[in-house]
């Protein structure tokens, strides 16, 4: 087989790129290829070798330079579909080696009923060919594949397929086929001329990590009309946070995580989804868009560092219900996690579900409650002029409407204390309601600490450099003589079984 | 209904009330799962704006009339000589419940018996043979064995791996009678980094470098030395 | 036909039900009314595999083959009025007006005997509807005094009015760190005496583990109840995904028996399950054969909180679901063989099988698990898991010396040699799992 640049292949079972073919003075009188590797931890240089350039990698320091004799032994340019199918669905495995655990023979049940059922390729529905290292699937288009009608669901994932024309032209056989999961391959040719092609009845896609640009991500775009899930994750889709970018009416979910957005796309406001994953970019501001149809949105592992975005958030989405934004920057800078939780769910509307949490309505009340105290005394930034504070204040205020100037009894409630670990390793703040029990006191210290919250043991400063155990576990904190800005020391002691 | 929290010392649990319930009810109920006696109880109201107060029966004879937002009932012991305040400070290991010998071996449905009724493990007079022929051939490989020197595992159903021998004896977490060779791999072949069940036999190595065979897999010598990898060529820059 | 009744009992029962029921119905199509979903003209898994855990009415409806019971009324009237109402016939759930306390002998005893005339009744009627009734399957806490105490009362009637019909339990096993009443150490003792005999087989499930998995594997800081209870659904319906739709190893409920128990006294297999993928997480992270086979020897993945490496394994079952091919599998455990410390107990007459079922998993939208087309759950029979025995015979042994609450007991009518009877079977119980453990003939490796 003759290679060519852009080939797709596999050397000692590690997917690649073949990105130069040719001498290399090192090497005179070898064919040497260059190549890119998918994983890029196998790489050596970045397609320098000896000062000269050959060849620039996509991702840094991914390349590698191999003499003939290593890739000539070495070299696998994959498999055709057919071969791989009938590799996975076709062969009979009663010659397959036992395999002893000490004595005992290790047992299997039911496959070879499997592969009797599965090599009728007949009654196949769904073709799961990930990782297969299939390159082709030319060499079979001279007829149709056997009952391809029936199957709706196929996964050519993990391979090694570079022609997207090829694919389109493949597919096309399939009439019904719904699932398409074309993930891990790098489609280096045929995006030109695809408009012959549509394929109306695929209506889930997934594209995950194939190096795909924003315009060929366009092209996807009207080559699948009536797609629902689309994923995408894992691509070089960055622009798509400045540019208008046309979805199918048809799109509910979309993932673009892993893509290095800085914002949220310009045209949320004109898409129709419900689901957005944007989990894994580089997220750090929430430009102005409003669509009151999504309703989950995931937005962990970004890099929000302002509260004011999850504001926004609130308004640009007054429907949603289900919301990540755990490992944000904004996050970590507060150190009472239930405290920061609550914050989050006082700022919407109403969320079901938050950080995969499913959120009962006493905690959303316990949250709105915490929150509205914490911003009447001024305890954290929050701009009261907005629809959901006037709500908020009004529903929940009123409570202590008896007490004479409200604000201060709530800021009376309110405790900043400083706590220290032993031989002063560890020091924090956090900001508790004077009501917190002990025991729900040591709970946030335990969970901050990450330790069991019985190991912990607690003292406070009757006066100044004596400290006393803290014995009661649920007595509120004002039952103690401390008072705002306090320090509390904990102690750490062995727990027994 | 009322959904609260209740939370004592040595329990945490959640419970639902009649509004109509009384204060002598709600003390008997909570002492079911606490423990705590209802007149040494000292319950605090939780409600849901953050306040909190003591519930008294002479003020509250229906606590669930006058706060049904309550969000938890925080119950204290007030008698110091409890069961449950000496609980929550004994130790574990006192008072250990203990099953002798001889009891467990009179018990008929026990896994002893069915041992000895099967013949199985040491009760197999023909495999406690085998075994003993068997461990004496181990014992004799053990001569022939150095530590500190080059060696080849080979066992069933592995390709033959090199190394250092490191360590010769038995290892007591797994019982005191079997000797077994610890081998420091020449690559990441093992199954650990020479500890078992956090005891340190030997290194520690690198991880998945360490493992422990028995002795009639190994050969030690000078001739193992270490086997020449497939990608140590200098054909790929 | 092979039915099998789902008996779901106490509060942790009841809710850990609803969160299967709901697993169940949209694994085989069923929508929340108990009709099919559109555009199907028949129930997913096919007729043999769906019918035995559901029965079809005179209308197309279908119904669940099981029974709610508890001793007070909150939490099944969560169910009369929840979104799958209209899926159970109101004969179905059973509740008293008293709950049973926390106390095992209330349900075992006093209160709970009560309705047992009733609760046996309604069983009599599903198990009338069937054609060939194979047993039992338990939901029930172990620490609670309703499903300790109740549920092994109904275990042992069962035993009598059955025979030898099969009887699977999952069984919520006391967290080791917070409890939920002082007593639990108690109940979960005296429930596990007496059905020791009763049950064939009892998968337990530790709160706390789960808990471990929720914030670690799904990526959720704060996991509620509901957080828990649709992950252990997932792992129970892949437990039983073999009896409802086309398996092919524990396709009958005695089996797991058979596979599994070496001995009626040691039947409390290890449960792991894999892959457990946050939704918001990468599709393909850790799905191969081989990574979701090697993660089930991790303790992340197990729903009992021990250390199988410092164990025996006498019997393993590990049961594939969805897109998984032989070759696939070998090498999976040739990798497991070669990398972990998996030491059989020779002597046992059983062994380490294989199985699959061809459905993969379905995740409902609330359990924030990604849906994915394979999985496999690994039922292992291991000598480790008697460190949640040890752990609960400690905490008995710490508050009978003083004698605590017994008096709460035997004012319900128990004998106090009950107690003592009971804890010398749990103290025979472990030295069983340590003679089990003794003289294996060990020439592995690790």
């Amino acid at each position: 087989m003759v290679h060519k640049i852009n080939d797709r292949v596999q050397i000692g079972g590690k997917s690649c790129t073949i990105r130069f073919i040719g001498e290399i003075p090192r090497w005179p009188g070898s064919i040497t290829f260059g190549v890119e590797w998918d994983d890029s931890k196998q790489g050596k240089n970045s397609g320098v070798v000896d000062d000269r350039k050959y060849f620039k990698t996509v991702v840094p320091n991914a390349g590698s330079f191999l003499k003939d004799t290593k890739w000539s032994l070495l070299l696998d340019s994959g498999v055709s579909f057919y071969d791989a199918l009938h590799e996975k669905y076709g062969k009979r495995h009663s010659e397959t080696e036992d395999i002893y655990l000490g004595t005992k023979r290790v047992e299997s049940f039911g496959f070879e009923k499997l592969t009797l059922k599965e090599q009728n390729l007949k009654n196949l529905q769904g073709i799961c060919l990930d990782h297969c290292k299939i390159s082709r699937l030319k060499s079979d288009l001279n007829r149709a594949p056997e009952n391809c009608f029936n199957i709706f669901e196929l996964d050519l994932s993990y391979n090694l397929l570079a022609d997207f024309k090829e694919i389109c032209e493949f597919i096309s056989y399939f009439r019904n086929l719904k699932f398409l999961d074309l993930s891990g391959n790098y489609f280096t040719k045929g995006w030109n001329c695809l408009d012959q092609y549509s394929f109306p009845a695929v209506t889930v896609l997934y594209l995950s990590n194939c190096r795909l640009n924003l315009s060929q991500f366009e092209q996807l775009l009207k080559t699948f009309p009536s797609v629902e899930v689309l994923n995408v994750s894992e691509n070089y889709l960055r622009e798509i946070d400045d540019h208008d970018v046309t979805l199918p009416i048809s799109a509910k979910e979309l993932v673009l995580s892993g893509n290095s957005l800085r914002y949220l796309p310009p045209s949320l406001s004109h898409w129709n989804l419900h689901t957005l994953n944007l989990s894994h970019n580089s997220i750090e501001a929430v430009s102005h868009v409003l669509t009151s149809a999504l309703k989950d949105l995931d937005l962990s592992h970004n890099s929000i560092v302002d509260w004011k975005t999850l504001d926004q958030l609130n308004v640009s989405f007054p429907e949603l219900r289900s919301l990540r934004v755990n490992e944000n920057p904004f996050f970590k800078n507060r150190e009472d996690p239930l405290a920061q939780f609550y914050f989050v769910i006082a700022r919407f509307n109403n969320l079901d579900v938050l950080n995969g949490s499913l959120l009962s309505s006493k905690e959303r009340k316990e949250a709105r409650l915490f929150f509205v105290s914490q911003v009447s005394q001024g305890l954290i930034k929050y701009d009261k002029d907005n629809e959901l504070w006037h709500r908020l204040y009004s529903q929940y205020a009123p409570k202590y409407e008896i007490r004479n100037d409200r604000e201060s009894w709530l800021g009376s409630q309110i405790l900043n204390l400083r706590v220290t670990q032993e031989e002063g390793q560890l020091e924090m703040n956090l900001t508790v309601l004077s009501s917190y029990t002990i025991r729900n006191l040591k709970r946030i210290i335990s969970e901050h600490l990450g330790i069991n919250i019985l190991e912990i043991t607690l003292y406070y400063f009757v006066v100044p450099h004596v400290l006393e155990e803290v014995e009661q576990d649920f007595v509120p904190v004002s039952d103690l003589n401390i008072t705002n800005g306090d320090s509390l020391y904990i102690k750490k002691k062995q727990l027994e079984y | 209904m009322v959904r609260t929290s209740v939370v004592s010392s040595l329990c945490s649990a959640t419970k639902e009330w009649d509004e109509n319930t009384s204060y002598e009810k709600l003390c008997q109920r909570i002492e079911s799962f606490t423990g705590i006696e209802p007149r040494y109880m000292k319950l605090l109201f939780e409600l849901d704006d953050g306040g909190k107060l003591q519930i008294l029966r002479s003020t509250h004879p229906y606590p669930f009339k006058n706060y049904p937002n309550v969000s938890t009932i925080l119950v204290e012991d007030l008698n110091e000589n409890s069961v449950v305040n000496q609980l929550q400070n004994s130790k574990s290991n006192e008072s250990k419940f203990h099953l002798s010998d001889e009891q467990y071996a009179k018990r008929t449905d026990s896994v002893l018996q069915w041992k000895m009724r099967n013949h199985y493990g040491r009760f197999n007079l023909d495999s406690r043979k085998l075994q003993e022929s068997y461990e004496r051939l181990q014992q004799e490989r053990i001569g022939k064995l150095h530590i500190g020197q080059r060696c080849s595992v080979e066992s069933e159903g592995q390709p033959e791996r090199r190394g250092w021998l490191r360590f010769i004896g038995t290892i007591p977490e797994l019982n005191d009678k079997d000797i077994w060779c610890g081998i420091e791999f020449d690559d990441s072949v093992g199954k650990n980094d020479g500890s078992f069940k956090g005891c340190t036999y030997f290194g520690p190595v690198k991880p998945n470098h360490g493992g422990f065979v028995r002795p009639l897999a190994v050969r030690t010598g000078l001739e193992f030395v270490p086997m020449v990898k497939d990608d140590q060529s200098d054909d790929e820059i | 036909m092979r039915e099998v009744i789902s008996i779901n009992v106490g509060q942790a029962g009841c809710q850990i039900g609803n969160s299967c029921w709901e697993l169940y119905s949209l694994e085989h199509g069923i929508r929340p009314d108990g009709y099919l979903q559109e555009g199907l003209s028949k129930p997913k898994g096919g007729e043999e595999g769906f019918s035995t855990f559901f029965y079809e009415t005179g209308s197309g409806k279908y119904v669940p083959r099981a029974v709610y019971v508890d001793l007070e009324p909150n939490v099944i009237d969560e169910v009369r009025t929840g979104p799958y109402k209209d899926l159970f016939h109101p004969e179905q759930l059973i509740n008293g007006k008293e709950d049973a306390a926390n106390n095992y002998a209330r349900g075992h005893y006093t209160v709970g005997r009560e309705l047992l005339d009733d609760i046996l009744d309604r069983i009599r009627k599903i198990s009338d509807q069937c054609d060939g009734l194979q047993g039992f399957l338990f939901t029930h806490s172990l620490g609670g005094g309703t499903g300790s105490g109740l549920g092994s009362l109904l275990l042992e009637q069962l035993s009598i009015d059955y025979g030898k019909k099969s009887k699977l339990e999952f069984a919520v096993y006391p967290a080791p760190q917070v409890s939920t009443s002082v007593v639990e150490p108690y109940n979960t003792v005296l429930t596990t005496h007496t059905t020791l005999e009763h049950a064939d087989c009892t998968f337990m499930v530790d709160n706390e583990a789960i808990y471990d998995m929720c914030k670690k594997n799904l990526d959720i800081s704060r996991p509620s109840f509901a957080n828990l209870n649709n992950l252990i659904a997932q792992v129970v319906s892949s437990v039983t995904a073999s009896l409802r739709f086309d398996g092919s190893l524990n396709v009958d409920l005695n089996e797991f028996q058979t596979n599994l128990v070496p001995y009626p006294r040691i039947h409390f297999p290890l449960v792991s399950y894999s892959p457990i993928l946050s939704r918001s997480k990468a599709y393909h992270e850790a799905n191969s054969v081989s990574e979701i086979t090697n993660a089930c020897f991790e303790p992340g993945n197990q729903m009992v909180k021990c250390d199988p490496r410092t164990g025996k394994y006498m019997a393993t079952c590990l049961l594939y679901r969805g897109d998984v091919v032989t070759r696939d599998v070998q090498n999976a455990v040739s990798q497991v063989k070669n990398k972990k410390t998996v030491q059989m107990v020779d002597w046992c007459p059983t062994g380490f099988k294989i199985g699959i079922c061809y459905e993969p998993p379905t995740a409902t939208p609330a359990s924030q698990l990604s849906s994915v087309k394979r999985a496999v759950c690994m039922l292992s029979n291991t000598t480790a898991i008697a460190d949640a025995w040890k752990r609960i015979d400690r905490k008995f042994d710490l508050m009978y010396s003083k004698r605590a609450f017994v008096h709460w007991y035997v004012g319900e009518g128990m004998e106090e040699g009950e107690f003592t009877e009971a804890r010398e079977d749990l103290a025979a119980l472990e030295r069983d799992y340590i003679e089990v453990g003794a003289d294996s003939y060990a020439d592995e490796e690790f």
